[in-house]
This record gives structure tokens, sequence and C-alpha cells, in this order.
């Protein structure tokens, strides 16, 4: 993790995001393309971008910070999800679109048009990484965005024309895992991050909030909620932290992070929400912005029963010696 | 406060040098423990073998990170976290050197005088040493600081010692304990007047009687002192101080991977079977995997504390916090398995993982209660976040 980079970060974040930008994207309202072009003047979109092609050529483990941030910060646009395939479509020599890009795996073909329901910050994005049985193809969003009834953030469901999708331009080199896995990687990240702001806020409500003549942070039940939740925040960070390292070579780690963070998410979320108390579950409190996109972020690309399958069937192939192997294998990174 | 938890999420390799001693660990416990069924195994670092703590001992595996001048290994925390991986993935008996190895013997190192250092450390390292931890009273558990046994001081600088200890593991098979007791004040001083007194369990007036436990082992015990005679150097450290040694004591109880390996037998037996199995339920390779994906941040974490202890610090907080995280996995462990294992009507089950999953379960309450119970975890969890 490159800690000066992720506090250069956090300025340029401080300044141009909050929690009433991110509600007036939500609510369709203007803001968000104003928040875009700062983002795009700093530069961080093109971190994983080969110097060779003007980006800064950094790897995933350098900007690990950065999409924890993002995680906990009130950001309106698919920032993490257009750092990262930016990066993945210059490593394979493919043209960048301008704009944001998000992940449109696991498309459907119905009724000649190509759908994809739920597309994490579908409601936003420029373009969408579509993935139709492993044929890849980049496609606007715009006019083809179909709203989603109750979303959790800035999901939009979109389809398009077979034709469009077809006579778009091939990307051979990318498969569908491969999205699914840098999807499921970014989303382990985002969610520690996001559990680490829930942590804080719940801790610094509950040393705010005072019944009984004291703050409720002096109950023990109280005390204790909040030590599981530490636990979880800890347990969550490694997982991410040990899988943005590790890269998307050997999927053990990213499948270890994407399930740990899914695992903890609701759990958090429940206890945020429990000690807030009624408060907490108002719309004024910017504690549901961040709860709602813990679920999210549990759910997509795989909820963590996908990801704990895929370590069962490692668990399984690796029948020599004992499963500490496999433990040693997905908790320590050589560099 | 919360970002001192967060700066243990860092990952922490087992350097090289220290790792090389895994393989040979590994197949000198393999052919040496094979006629051991898995039932036994499972018993993990309750199983005492004095005959194989020795064995271990001569071989250099006890007491690797004590000096050298003290008949240990000097090396790193890490080869002693190798060591102990080996040992407890495998189940080995190591009940008998367990305690000197972890606590009793950095006890001395830290605290002892040159003539206690070399009295009891060679023989820990050898493997013949065996000690106990005298804490828990009957009506002191988690309230440690309101021990009532007493050493008071005799006519000729010795101490007359008298009460009480309870749940002492291996009591009655062990030579030393290392007893917390009060020294000087009374009951209300709380903290002040405790001292840590060195008892030879063999002297007149210590009477010590196995307790069974829930699993069908007698593994701890109670140990009375009537007017037990203590020489004047029975006194570890200082007098008055046994306080802030038993905290630092608690640390490293507190800080091993035992905290998280104690149903991994189980865990390796259950996947054995598994692997034999021509269509795995999709629910036991989720279950198998949610498991592990517990199980691998807690093992990246815990490395990170021996790190830690490693360059001097005394994570005292964050070991709480990877204990409590490890022990609510371990209990999961036979909880789960057995769930999936009974849902199983149209095969039979190896007896051998029948009964590795019925010990285990049996056992499983004791994790979250020895070494400090989970409350008292907790609530120093949220100490360290300044909650309280």
């Amino acid at each position: 993790m490159d800690a000066e980079l992720t506090e250069a970060f956090k300025k340029v974040i401080e300044r141009t995001a909050g929690s009433s930008l991110f509600r007036a994207v939500k609510a369709n309202e203007s803001g968000g393309g104003e928040f875009w072009s700062e983002i795009e003047d700093s530069g961080f979109l093109d971190a994983l971008v080969p110097e060779a092609a003007d980006g800064a050529g950094l790897q995933l483990e350098d900007i690990s910070g950065i999409l924890l941030h993002v995680g906990g910060a009130f950001v309106p646009a698919p920032l993490g999800e257009t750092i990262i395939l930016r990066g993945l479509l210059a490593a394979h020599a493919v043209p960048v679109p301008s704009g944001s890009l998000t992940f449109a795996n696991s498309a459907r073909h119905e009724g000649g048009m190509i759908w994809r329901e739920a597309i994490d910050c579908g409601a936003v994005a420029d373009h969408a990484i579509v993935e139709l049985g492993d044929n890849v193809r980049i496609l606007p969003l715009e006019g083809h965005r179909v709203p989603v009834t109750q979303p959790l953030a800035l999901e939009c469901s979109a389809s398009w024309p077979a034709e469009m999708f077809h006579n778009a331009q091939e990307i051979q080199a990318i498969s569908s895992e491969m999205l699914r896995d840098l999807q499921a990687l970014l989303l382990a990240l985002q969610a520690a991050g996001s559990m680490e702001v829930v942590l804080e806020r719940t801790i610094e409500y509950a040393g705010q909030r005072v019944q009984f003549g004291q703050p409720i942070a002096k109950f023990q039940a109280i005390q204790h909620q909040i030590a599981i939740m530490a636990e979880h925040v800890v347990a969550a960070r490694m997982a991410a932290i040990v899988a943005a390292r590790a890269g998307v070579a050997d999927r053990l780690h990213l499948a270890i992070a994407k399930a740990r963070c899914s695992i903890a998410a609701p759990e958090v979320a429940h206890a945020a929400h429990s000690i807030h108390g009624a408060f907490g579950f108002t719309e004024e409190c910017d504690l549901q912005l961040l709860t709602r996109r813990l679920h999210l972020w549990r759910q997509a690309a795989g909820s963590e029963l996908v990801w704990q399958e895929e370590i069962g069937r490692m668990a399984l192939a690796a029948s020599e010696g004992p499963i500490l192997d496999l433990l040693r294998r997905a908790s320590e990174i050589r560099q | 406060m919360t970002k001192d938890f967060l700066k243990l999420a860092v990952p922490m390799p087992i350097p090289p040098e220290d790792e090389a001693l895994r393989q040979p660990l590994r197949a000198f416990l393999r052919e040496r423990l094979a006629m051991l069924p898995p039932e036994r195994r499972a018993r993990s670092w309750s199983g005492f073998d004095a005959d194989f703590s020795r064995e271990l001992g001569s071989r250099g595996y006890i007491g690797v990170t004590f000096p050298k001048q003290y008949g240990g290994a000097g090396r790193s925390a890490f080869v002693r976290y190798v060591i102990l991986e080996e040992l407890l993935n495998i189940g080995a008996p190591v009940a008998a050197h367990w305690m000197s190895d972890r606590q009793s013997g950095p006890l001395i190192l830290k605290y002892g005088t040159e003539e206690q250092k070399h009295r009891f450390i060679p023989a820990i390292c050898r493997g013949e040493s065996f000690f106990c931890i005298g804490m828990s009273e009957p009506d002191s558990g988690s309230d440690l600081s309101s021990v009532r046994t007493r050493a008071k001081p005799a006519g000729d600088r010795g101490w007359r010692l008298n009460g009480q200890k309870i749940w002492t593991t291996h009591g009655h098979r062990s030579q030393h304990m290392i007893a917390l007791v009060r020294t000087s004040g009374e009951a209300q001083d709380r903290h002040k007047g405790l001292s840590q007194v060195l008892v030879d369990l063999s002297a007149p007036g210590v009477t010590v009687r196995p307790i069974a436990d829930a699993t069908g082992d007698a593994h701890f015990s109670e140990v009375f002192f009537d007017d037990v005679r203590l020489p004047a150097d029975a006194i570890l450290g200082t007098e008055g101080n046994g306080w802030n040694q038993v905290i630092s004591e608690l640390a490293l109880e507190r800080s091993g991977p035992e905290r998280f390996y104690s149903s991994m037998v189980l865990l390796d037996e259950w996947l054995a079977f598994l692997r034999t199995l021509a269509h795995p339920p999709q629910s036991w390779l989720r279950l198998a995997g949610r498991l592990l994906a517990q199980l691998a941040p807690v093992r990246a974490l815990s490395l990170s504390l021996a790190h830690e202890l490693e360059s001097g610090g005394s994570p005292v907080v964050e070991a709480a916090l990877v204990k409590d995280l490890g022990t609510t996995i371990e209990q999961e462990i036979p909880t789960a398995i057995a769930a999936e294992l009974r849902a199983i009507t149209d095969m039979p089950l190896p007896p051998s993982l029948m009964a590795v999953a019925n010990y285990t379960t049996l056992a499983a309450p004791s994790y979250s209660l020895r070494g400090g119970t989970r409350d008292i975890l907790r609530g120093m969890i949220a100490q360290g976040m300044g909650l309280r």
C-alpha cells in the first residue's frame, strides 16, 4: 500500500465527495458530472495503466489503500471499477473508452436483446464491460438503462440489441472469470474499507448518545457488540490486504477475501444499526448510505456462498498434507 | 484506538530460515505418532505424554526461543510458531511441557534470578520439567486479583503457603507450579500485595486432586496448600509485583496459534472423508470454504502478533482480539461439521471420524473459557478502543 498516494487520494475525495452529493446523484439530480471531471483531472483513474500508455504503471497492491478508502467514502461513481478496468484493458492493449466504466459480467440473451440486471453503479456509469458466455464487449450505458425497483445503491439494469453487442469490438484476451475475480477483489476491498468507517461512526455515536445518565458506550452489552464488530473489521481488512498483495493469479486469496468480507458485512451492518437506534434507521442519518452498499457489495460478484464453494473445491483438490498447507498459502505473501 | 487494531492487518510471512524447520519436524511427527489414533490426536494440546515431551526436548523442539546459555536455541518467535503449528495440526500430545514452554519458562527468564534460571530452564528445554499454572481459585476466576491463597512470612525468611487453586491444567502430573498469591495486605487491596511464587508440588502439605471433565478426561485439578513451607527464594520476580507479572504472562498465554487450531484434527479428518465421496455435497464444499475463509485471516493476524512479540512489543489487547476470533471458529467447526455429518442418511460414517467429532463437540466449551473467557476478552477489546 502506497501511504503517500493514499493520503493524496483522501484529500481529493474530502474536497469533492460527500453524503449530500451522493444523495443528489442517487436522486438523479446533478453533481455527478462535476465530481467525475475533478476525479479525471486528479489522475488517479489511470493508476494501473502502464506508463507506456501514459498511466502511473502501479500495481493493485499500491492502490489498495485507495480502494479501501473508496469503500468508506460517499463516492457517487464507479471510481474503483474504472481504475481497475482501465488497468485491465490497457494491460491487454484494448483501447480504453473515456469516462467511467463498470462491470456487467454474466449478461444473458433474451428475445433479441442482451440483458444485465442490477449493474453496480449502472445508473451513473458511462460504459459497461459486458460479458456473455465468455464474449466480452464494451457498450455504452446511456440510452440503454432500465431502472431497478428498490435499488440498494446506484444499480441499474441495462439491455442492448444483440446486434449492437456483436458489432462492438471483440475483446478476446479477457475472460468471464477474470472479470468476476477482479470485481470480487474490488468489492472485498471496498467492503473492508466501509466496515472500518461504520465501526468508527458506531463508536462515535455510542460515545455521544447519553441514556440512563451516561453514554451508551459504557454499557457492557454495547461494548461487546462493538468488540465483535472490531473483530470482523480487522479480519476482513487482513483478508482484503492479503488479496490485494497476492493479486489474481492464485485465486485462493481473492476467494477468501470476498468470502470473509461478505460474511462480515451483514454482521457489521446489523450491529451498527442496533447500536445507532432509531436515528440510525432514518434516511437523514448517513449510516444507511454505508450499510446499503455493504449489503450490495456482499451480494454482487457472488455472495459468500459462491466463494465458500470455490474455496471448498480448492480444499478438495489439496489432497496432499494437512489443510494447514492451504492456510499457509492463503495467509503468507512473499514479496 | 481503532487504528491500533488496524495496524495488525499487515501480512507477515515466516522468514525462510525459520520455515526450514517445518518439513523435518513434520516427517518426524508423522512417523513417531503413526500409531496414535485420530480420536487421541483430537485432544490436541490436552494430550499428556511425558516420554514424548522428553523426546521432543532431546531433539531441541522445546524452549527454542530461550537463550542458549540456559539450554535454549536462541531462535525467533517464528521458529516457535512453525513448531507449534506442526504439533497442533497433527494433534501431538504436548500437554506435559506445554505450559513450561509457553509461559512458565519465559516468565522465569523475564523475572527470575540467575540461580532460578539455571535451576529450571535447562530441564524445561530437555522436556523433563513440567509446570502448571496457579491462578484460578474457587472464588477467583475472571476476577483474578481477588485470589485468597496466602503466603505468610515464616521465621527463617521463608514462607508458609495456605489456600487452594482450581482448574489447574495437569496439576496432578506437573512437578512445579507458578502461583499467584497474596503476600501482603488484604483482598480489598486487589492488585496490590500479590506475588508469584514457585511451588514444588512434591512438598509436604500439597495435595492435588484431578477433576473429571465433561469429555470424560481429567486434565485439570484442584491443588490444596496446607501450611506448605516455601524457601526464601520461592518468590519469582519482585514481592508485590505479582499482578504486573501475571498480566505479561497472560499476554504470552493468549497470543499463540493454539488459540485457533484446537479443532484442526476434526477439520482434516472430515476433509479426508469428503475427498472419498463420489459426489461431494455442495453444502459440504460451502462449509469447508466458510471455515477456511475464517481461519486464513486469523492465521495471518496471529503471525502479525508473532512479529510484534518478536519486535519486543506487548500486544495484550490485540492478542485478546485474535484469541476471541480464533476460539469462535474453533467452536463453529464441530457444530457445523456435525450438522452436515448427521444429515447423511444413505451411507455409514467412519467410526473414527464420529469419535473425533464427538470429542471435539464435548471439548469445545472449554476453548472460550481457558486463558480468559470471551466476556473478559471482549471487555478488553472494548477498553482498547477507548469505550471504557
